[in-house]
């Protein structure tokens, strides 16, 4: 009987754990500060950046700094306006990956004119490739003087459709490009699945007695 | 489980003498039900992570599947690692824009019908071209033959298709070899804990959930077949352990070990732990019977290195480099074997006292290890977001806990056991440092280019061990409950990280 208690309230907490995720928004850029993405320099040293001239949508959650890095430092993200900070993240060291995504406290009005400064806490060994525009203009800045480019910047928003609502339309893109091809491929893989947790099921109930 | 469980598990062993002589096929026969429900649920698991993932979405596997192409068009391996892949595979990548969405995850794979439309007719107008296969394959080209050798069954069987029905077909195989893992994870657990069947279900089964072998058996990888192995060398040597070393276990850890060395070069780093444990065995055994026990550690040993003898031989009698393509891969490292060895140990480990510090700033077992096995798919672009890991911490902690719980619990009967977990304990040892070399090699510009927890992965039937010890560590009354609640976790974290991997490409 506690085993069928467990696995019950297990299975719930499952179902409602997917039911919960599937009610969110996936994130949306909301804005990208320019189109070119090539790398214009590597930093192995601490590096604390600023560049002019941004913008920051409303309800930006996140921001997407173009960055790679096999294990990245760090990261720190502070948005000023007129000195003073109006937004700022971290993310730990640990990301991997051409970018890396910095939380940050939402805004409620779109603002322009902005400095974003973002710090990368580097010990020396490995480096990271800074990706965006190599450009003398608004390039980024450091305490040396200005790096040779300025770093591609993505906000992230959440969007205004549920994952529920964009089920047909995964659902189609899931049946694209592959072999076998077709959107009855989910059906497969969820009645495949299906039986996996009937089986699941059936074990914990039969041999963990 | 109790001390006396656990000395049983050691006290089992036939008297010297009693050597009946059983089939594999019959001993495959007595698999209980159980083992062949974990088969099953890994196999169908792979299957599901083989559908979700788009093709070439998995490290390496535009060069695995070229290494395969090229041996069943051409009959030959692969021999340079500078060079294009065919060109049937290269208008694939194109056409599904793999650059492009590879390492970057704001980038979905192909979205419309006109996309699919092009890409199927690029793919049967390919099918016509008069290239067969060709001689590079990247990273793949030193690796050995046998798992592309068994994926060129699949391969062939699917020409009729285009690329992507034999990537498909290919990926099958390996998922096959992903049901083969559990099933001998199952049995390693029965031969480890042989008088606790529940210990069984729960390490078997949670082991045939784990995301990250679903995702690599569902792809075109010779690490799918490397877990497969190495899983049942462990099953293979515990029961050596068990009932004692005759000729026929003998000659099946010989030849696993053999099967091994041809499946991926990162079993050399297991290799060494697998001939201590046969030198073990032998000693025992010498023991007991004197030089007669010779005769089976003869066997084993020369099935074992026979394949690498073999390649040697051809090698030399050909005039070429005595390790072939393999030694273009076997580069010096710089720095001192000191800093080396101090690299090879913060890898894993936090720094200790008195040395550099090549992780500043990093807790390596914790944003790794940790953070990358709970979820890290796709070209190492697709992860939970922050919390999820934190999050994750709470039942690793509890498990653990629970599991050393029982470990202290059972000190007394582990100790009759140390030859074999010395054994085992070489195997993760000799696999970790070979990680570790490989990846100093890239040092400092990257810092941990081989820290993937894909690699440690042929140690899964001792996390089986981990998992079913954890169950028992609740105690008689609560193990049980703690079992079930430890498969659905798995289970839970497999669905999950699908449904991560369905949102990043498709979404």
């Amino acid at each position: 009987m506690r085993l069928k208690i467990t696995l019950g309230t297990g299975l719930v907490i499952g179902v409602a754990a997917i039911g919960t995720t599937l009610s969110q928004a996936p994130s949306t850029v909301a804005r990208v500060n320019m189109d070119a993405h090539t790398t214009f320099t590597a930093v192995t040293d601490r590096t604390e950046a600023c560049q002019a001239n941004e913008v920051l949508p409303q309800g930006t959650s996140a921001i997407r700094l173009r960055m790679y890095a096999f294990l990245g430092p760090r990261v720190t993200v502070a948005i000023s306006s007129d000195g003073r900070v109006i937004a700022r993240g971290e993310r730990g060291s640990g990301w991997t990956g051409d970018a890396v995504t910095v939380p940050v406290n939402p805004l409620a009005i779109e603002r322009s004119g902005l400095v974003l400064c973002f710090a990368l806490f580097l010990n020396g060994d490995e480096s990271v490739d800074l990706s965006g525009e190599e450009t003398a203009e608004l390039a980024a800045q450091v305490a040396s003087g200005p790096l040779p480019g300025r770093v591609r910047v993505e906000d992230l928003k959440p969007g205004r459709s549920t994952w529920w609502s964009l089920g047909p339309q995964v659902a189609r893109r899931m049946g694209l490009g592959h072999a076998p091809s077709g959107t009855w491929t989910v059906l497969l893989v969820i009645a495949l699945m299906g039986g996996v947790v009937v089986a699941c099921s059936r074990v914990i109930l039969r041999g963990l007695r | 489980m109790s001390s006396t469980e656990i000395v049983s598990a050691a006290s089992t062993r036939r008297p010297i003498g009693d050597r009946r002589r059983r089939s594999p096929l019959r001993a495959l026969g007595r698999v209980p039900a159980l083992g062949w429900v974990c088969a099953l649920v890994a196999c169908a698991n792979a299957v599901c992570w083989s559908i979700i993932t788009p093709p070439f979405q998995v490290p390496d596997e535009p060069d695995h599947v070229a290494y395969v192409k090229q041996l069943a068009e051409t009959g030959h391996v692969p021999t340079t690692n500078m060079g294009s892949l065919p060109f049937e595979e290269a208008i694939a990548l194109e056409d599904l824009h793999h650059t492009l969405v590879a390492e970057r995850p704001e980038n979905q794979t192909i979205l419309t019908r006109a996309q699919e439309q092009k890409l199927q007719r690029d793919l049967l107008e390919a099918e016509h071209s008069p290239e067969r296969g060709s001689a590079y394959a990247g990273v793949a080209t030193s690796q050995p033959p046998l798992y592309y050798a068994l994926e060129a069954i699949p391969y062939s069987l699917a020409s009729s298709g285009t690329l992507l029905d034999r990537l498909e077909a290919m990926r099958l195989l390996s998922a096959v070899m992903g049901g083969l893992t559990a099933l001998f994870t199952f049995l390693f657990v029965r031969e480890a804990l042989p008088r606790v069947p529940e210990a069984w279900t729960v390490g078997g089964l949670a082991v045939a959930l784990v995301p990250l072998l679903g995702f690599m058996s569902g792809a075109v990888n010779p690490d799918a077949m490397l877990y497969a192995v190495t899983a049942a060398l462990f099953y293979c040597l515990a029961r050596a352990f068990r009932h004692g070393l005759t000729r026929g276990r003998a000659a099946t850890l010989g030849a696993l070990t053999a099967v091994g060395l041809m499946t991926k070069l990162n079993f050399i780093g297991i290799a060494p732990g697998v001939l201590l444990g046969l030198l073990v065995l032998g000693l025992r055994e010498m023991r007991a019977q004197g030089r007669r026990a010779l005769v089976p550690l003869g066997i084993a040993l020369a099935t074992a290195v026979s394949p690498v003898l073999a390649y040697v031989a051809v090698h030399v009698a050909a005039g070429s480099p005595a390790l072939g393509i393999v030694s273009r891969g076997i580069r010096t490292t710089s720095g001192s074997l000191w800093s080396e060895a101090s690299y090879i140990w913060q890898l894993y480990l936090p720094a200790l006292p008195g040395t550099h510090d090549d992780f500043a700033g990093v807790l390596t077992a914790r944003q790794i290890w940790f953070d990358w096995y709970v979820g890290l798919y796709g070209w190492l672009d697709t992860t939970f977001p922050g919390w999820v890991y934190d999050l994750a911490l709470i039942p690793a902690g509890a498990i653990a806990g629970l599991c050393l719980r029982e470990v202290i619990a059972s000190a007394p009967a582990l100790r009759a056991r140390a030859g074999e977990l010395v054994v085992y304990g070489a195997m993760c040892a000799g696999l970790m440092v070979l990680i570790g070399a490989d990846s100093y090699r890239g040092f400092p510009s990257v810092d941990a280019e081989y820290g993937q927890v894909r690699y440690l992965l042929p140690l899964l039937p001792l996390l089986g061990v981990v998992l079913a010890l954890a169950a028992r560590g609740a105690g008689r009354r609560w193990a049980p409950i703690v079992g079930a609640a430890i498969i659905m976790l798995f289970l839970a974290h497999d669905v999950f990280s699908q449904l991560q991997v369905v949102a990043r490409f498709y979404g």
